[in-house]
């Protein structure tokens, strides 16, 4: 569906992005997250056709739409990081006018707004003016406006920001239907958990550069492989170091009271070995595995290991 | 032909109080003009009209719109881009199916439209003249035909610089800028080669000639184009006649073409000059050029 290759751009001597790519596949929903300044949103304007890039290419339904940059407006729906409305409008005039740019009009557009409005818990707000609206409506608006002409991908840069928790369960929930009824969608954010909860895939960004991406699980586990192992001894403890010490795969050791930490490259099946070795030497073990990361370490982790 | 952004702006703009009051204000003085110049002047006796009062206060008419136009329309046009650009609503127009000509023309018609209902709304009033004579219909049709030039002329310049600059008030500023420039240029020209040819002179000063470029030059001064309208419509050596560049003492060649010539001319080269900065401006705004070449992927391989 969506195919970003080596894309980059540069400010000036700034190189923005640095060969960035990844893949969406129909009906997914991709989580975009990176740091402030990591390229987010240079990214989504060029492939809203905002911005020229400086090389690479991006194919939207199969239509390279930085050679085509007419085409890419039918293909796109772009809702901006920060944005504004017209004042004097109210919330289906606003979606009218809209309607009218894509060529719909009178009782059609009147229709096709109420329905769009509707998928983004927005009808009440009909006869509202728009400048009064809240940032979180504001940005359902938006969402509701991209939805219009039905685009091939959402692209939405930071939903989520600066919305209040009320505002935010909103926000997704209205995501969450639109990927039921089967929208790809792109969603770039600075806080991972922010996503996780309801993206398909994830890409993490750093300083222009794709880190990893793949499915929540897939990261998770690529990352975990660089934790120690975490064990608890209750008996044993110095059997159990003197028998660490002796295997190749163990990096580091260290120790906190019964809590033993063990820097480990080896893979699943060795770890269970490792195990089965300690107990045979007569270790007793309450807690064996290893170190968890949440979703916030995570990131730090990947994101500093770049630098 | 639909334009999305002219329904639009026009519903906002007529939802302000602002406009309507405007309408009223200025309707109501130019009725308590009319009614005063008619006590005043025209009815010098029961039997007997004063045309050239009529046709006088016709022309005070003419000036106090363009000097309306002059005033508004530039102020209006230079938001009207670099507004959307700080109000940040431009980025969303852009990522629409909507061309950049669209905007741009939206944009233009309405803020010229709101300016031209103001014209139009006098025309009841300024028809009272008609009553009396001396001014006719083709007159009004010139005035309401110059205003549309006049404020699609400098509205083109200000919604040039609105897509050049980020800030309205750069925007703003360098419009009205531009709007004196080409106002008043001709005439400085004028008067400075006056001036050098009074200092080398030995005093028979009445054989200066104006040189032909500088009225090419008149032509494009919307000042030029309105003293040689009012000179046209009225006769007699009238201050106006005396500054319009168009009419003045000009060599032979220049001078076989009459002011009503001359002033078709400047309009039409006006519009030409709008039009090229409204096709300059859509192309400004245009965010990824469709004509600039891109890369190839292809060149890697080789
Ligand atoms: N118009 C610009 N001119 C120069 N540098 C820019 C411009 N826009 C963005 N940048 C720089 O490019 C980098 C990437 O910015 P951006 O794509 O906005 O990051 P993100 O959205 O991930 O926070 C930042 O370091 C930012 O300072
Ligand atoms: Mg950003």
């Amino acid at each position: 569906m969506v195919d970003v290759v080596d894309l980059k751009k540069n400010y000036g001597n700034f190189v923005a992005l640095n060969g960035v790519s990844f893949h969406i596949s129909e009906g997914e929903m991709y989580g975009f997250v990176g740091p402030n300044g990591a390229g987010k949103t240079t990214t989504m304007k060029i492939m809203a056709g905002l911005l020229a890039a400086d090389g690479g290419s991006v194919e939207i339904d199969g239509v390279d739409i930085l050679r085509h940059p007419k085409k890419v407006k039918q293909l796109v729906g772009y809702m901006p990081d920060f944005f504004g409305v017209y004042d004097n409008l109210k919330v289906s005039e606003y979606m009218e006018f809209f309607a009218s740019v894509y060529g719909i009009y009178g009782k059609e557009a009147r229709k096709r707004c109420q329905e769009k409005l509707d998928v983004v818990h927005m009808l009440e707000k009909e006869d509202s003016f728009v400048d009064v609206l809240s940032r979180g409506q504001k940005q359902r608006l938006c969402l509701a406006r991209c939805l219009l002409y039905q685009p091939k991908i959402l692209v939405m840069d930071e939903p989520a920001f600066g919305l209040d928790p009320r505002a935010r369960y909103e926000m997704k929930e209205v995501l969450r239907e639109l990927m039921d009824v089967g929208v790809t969608m792109l969603v770039s954010s600075h806080i991972l958990s922010e996503l996780s909860e309801i993206c398909t895939t994830v890409g993490i960004i750093e300083a222009g550069k794709m880190v990893v991406s793949g499915t929540l699980d897939e990261i998770m586990t690529k990352v975990n492989q660089s934790n120690p192992i975490v064990m608890e001894v209750v008996d044993g403890l110095e059997k159990a170091i003197a028998f660490l010490k002796e295997k190749e795969d163990v990096e580091t050791i260290s120790t906190n009271e019964q809590k033993v930490y063990v820097g480990f490259r080896g893979s699943q099946k060795d770890e269970a070995l490792l195990l089965q070795g300690l107990l045979g030497q007569g270790v007793l073990i309450s807690q064996y595995g290893r170190a968890e990361n949440n979703l916030e370490s995570l990131f730090m982790q990947i994101t500093e290991k770049e630098e | 032909m639909k334009n999305p952004v002219l329904s639009k702006e026009l519903r906002a703009t007529a939802r302000r109080p602002r406009l309507v009051l405007g309408l009223f204000v200025f309707n109501t003085v130019l009725a308590f003009m009319v009614v005063a110049v008619f006590r005043l002047n025209f009815y010098i006796s029961a039997s007997e009209v004063s045309y050239s009062n009529v046709i006088r206060f016709f022309s005070w008419i003419e000036i106090a719109e363009f000097l309306l136009l002059a005033f508004i329309v530039p102020s209006l046009m230079a938001g009207s881009i670099a507004g959307e650009r700080e109000k940040q609503t431009l980025d969303i127009l852009l990522t629409t199916p909507m061309s950049t000509l669209t905007i741009i023309v939206g944009k233009l018609l309405a803020s010229t439209g709101t300016i031209l209902l103001f014209i139009f709304s006098s025309i009841p009033i300024m028809s009272v003249v008609f009553l009396i004579g001396g001014v006719g219909l083709f007159d009004i049709v010139l005035i309401v035909v110059y205003a549309c030039v006049f404020a699609i002329y400098i509205g083109s310049i200000g919604i040039f610089f609105s897509s050049i600059f980020r800030r309205t008030i750069f925007a703003t500023i360098t419009t009205y800028g531009a709007c004196v420039f080409t106002c008043v240029l001709p005439y400085v020209a004028y008067w400075i080669g006056y001036w050098i040819y009074l200092s080398g002179d030995d005093g028979l000063s009445d054989g200066f000639q104006v040189p032909g470029w500088l009225i090419l030059l008149g032509l494009f001064s919307p000042v030029d184009s309105l003293v040689s309208m009012l000179s046209y419509q009225i006769a007699g050596n009238t201050w106006y006649r005396q500054i319009c560049l168009l009419n003045i003492n000009a060599d032979s060649f220049w001078q076989s073409v009459n002011t009503g010539e001359w002033m078709c001319v400047s309009m039409l080269l006006q519009m030409l000059v709008a039009a090229v900065l409204i096709l300059a401006s859509a192309k400004i705004l245009e965010p990824v050029k469709a004509g600039k070449k891109h890369w190839k992927i292809e060149e890697k391989n080789v």
